[in-house]
């Protein structure tokens, strides 16, 4: 059972070392994306990727009985990154639409 | 059984969760449609976006199962969702360095054609002026 909760503990901080890195990394193309029209949708998916960071960060504090209050948010996260990945996929058809009219 | 707002829609939020997901996997397929018919066009990260929404979609459906007691929590133990989450959160990683990259190399050859065409212009010019 120890180590049961050993390899989750290592799993969850790797997870959450990950979308820390992939939240940073999401961010640099935040100045591109606001000069090229092509890449609107981006800035929507870098919302998604800093969102899945922090649904990542509540686990780990949840997991690791650190801040058990804010449980709730593990699933009420997650429905926010949905509807800002459901605005950029619908930004890139646009952007695909627009640039096989052109 | 009586229950705030908050905790009652993050009972029931695995659900609708689980609703948006496939909305956001039917978009992505229509979106990789489009480009079937359009080579020109660059969505190679959007391919890694679709297998970790497949993941997603699967991790969501778990824990749906589980919520109904479909499913016990020993059938299907915890560690599981993190390995989902390991291979989401590494897709995200793989999808943006493809993105940087490809940026990346669309400004350097847009750099190097504007250079050309300034070099290209110069030298008209100084042509009409020799004339």
């Amino acid at each position: 059972m120890v180590e049961v909760l050993f390899y989750i503990g290592v799993l969850q901080l790797t997870v959450v070392f990950l979308a820390i890195a992939a939240g940073l990394i999401s961010l640099t193309l935040f100045r591109v994306s606001h000069q090229n029209k092509e890449l609107s949708a981006w800035k929507s998916l870098m919302v998604v990727v800093v969102l899945f960071a922090l649904v990542e960060v509540v686990g780990f504090l949840d997991a690791f009985n650190i801040w058990r209050e804010i449980n709730y948010m593990r699933h009420i996260i997650p429905s926010f990154v949905l509807i800002f990945l459901i605005i950029a996929i619908i930004k890139q058809i646009a952007v695909t639409k627009e640039q096989r009219c052109s | 059984m009586v229950c705030s707002f908050i905790p009652c829609v993050s009972k029931i939020a695995p659900l609708y969760n689980l609703a948006f997901s496939i909305i956001a996997f039917g978009l992505l397929i229509a979106l990789i449609s489009i480009k079937m018919k359009n080579k020109r066009v660059f969505i190679k990260p959007w391919y890694y976006l679709l297998s970790a929404i497949s993941i997603f979609i699967l991790e969501e459906l778990i824990t749906a199962l589980k919520f109904f007691n479909i499913i016990s929590e020993t059938a299907i133990p915890r560690w599981f969702n993190a390995v989902f989450e390991l291979i989401m959160v590494t897709l995200f990683i793989y999808m943006l360095f493809v993105q940087i990259n490809h940026v990346t190399n669309k400004y350097k050859t847009d750099a190097v054609n504007c250079k050309a065409k300034r070099e290209v212009n110069k030298s008209k010019g100084r042509n009409k002026g020799n004339k």
